[in-house]
């Protein structure tokens, strides 16, 4: 269970929601680009969690996928913060996107 | 329980809050939610979303001539549609 490590006997709330939706997909798309960082077994579960962190510079949210053993059409991704940057725009995504495909020749400046 | 040189007692609250979605509607709730403008404490209001913003500049993808080298699956297609802006806005990129 992930937490937040502080100094002095401070006490730090940070929102951290836990999305429970009916996919057969694991990772949703949520308009933000991730890194996967880490995965383990859980106990009790058949399904891996995998972690996953915002690649905007500067940016620290984190986010988890769990899919569910005692109902396996649902997937959980609990998100922990709050971005520091806009969404991208559409456009960017699709650029991202074809970058990713590398069919798309552009002249150089 | 004493702690001795290690210094005063560090306290961590989590607390998870638990929300149901569909598919369709997952990407507009998370960033309601987590997004940089989102009201945390706020949820049921009816704020509208401000989702779109605009960039300072337009990204450039610096692959300069490359060629198709794989085979694209049908997911792949898909993502690439369904991420698609629309038709006026496509022309942009080619300016």
């Amino acid at each position: 269970m992930s937490g937040k490590k502080l100094k002095g006997g401070k006490k730090v709330r940070r929102p951290r929601f836990a999305f429970q939706t009916r996919s057969q997909v694991d990772i949703l798309d949520d308009g933000y680009r991730w890194r996967k960082y880490g995965q383990k077994a859980v106990k009790n579960n058949k399904f891996p969690r995998s972690y996953y962190r915002c690649t905007y510079q500067g940016c620290n949210v984190k986010k988890q996928v769990q899919r569910l053993t005692r109902d396996e059409s649902v997937v959980v991704t609990t998100y922990e913060g709050t971005h520091t940057h806009p969404v991208e725009k559409s456009t960017d995504n699709f650029e991202h996107i074809l970058s990713q495909m590398q069919i798309y020749p552009l002249p150089y400046n | 329980m004493s702690r001795g040189e290690r210094g005063p007692m560090k306290v961590v609250i989590i607390n998870t809050q638990y929300v149901e979605t569909d598919a369709t509607s997952f990407k507009s709730v998370v960033q309601k939610l987590t997004g940089k403008d989102s009201v945390v404490s706020d949820y049921s209001s009816d704020h509208p979303m401000k989702n779109i913003v605009s960039c300072p500049h337009h990204s450039r993808l610096g692959l300069g001539g490359a060629i198709l080298e794989r085979n694209w699956s049908i997911k792949e297609f898909d993502r690439l549609l369904k991420e698609m802006p629309p038709v006026d806005e496509l022309s942009r990129l080619w300016d």
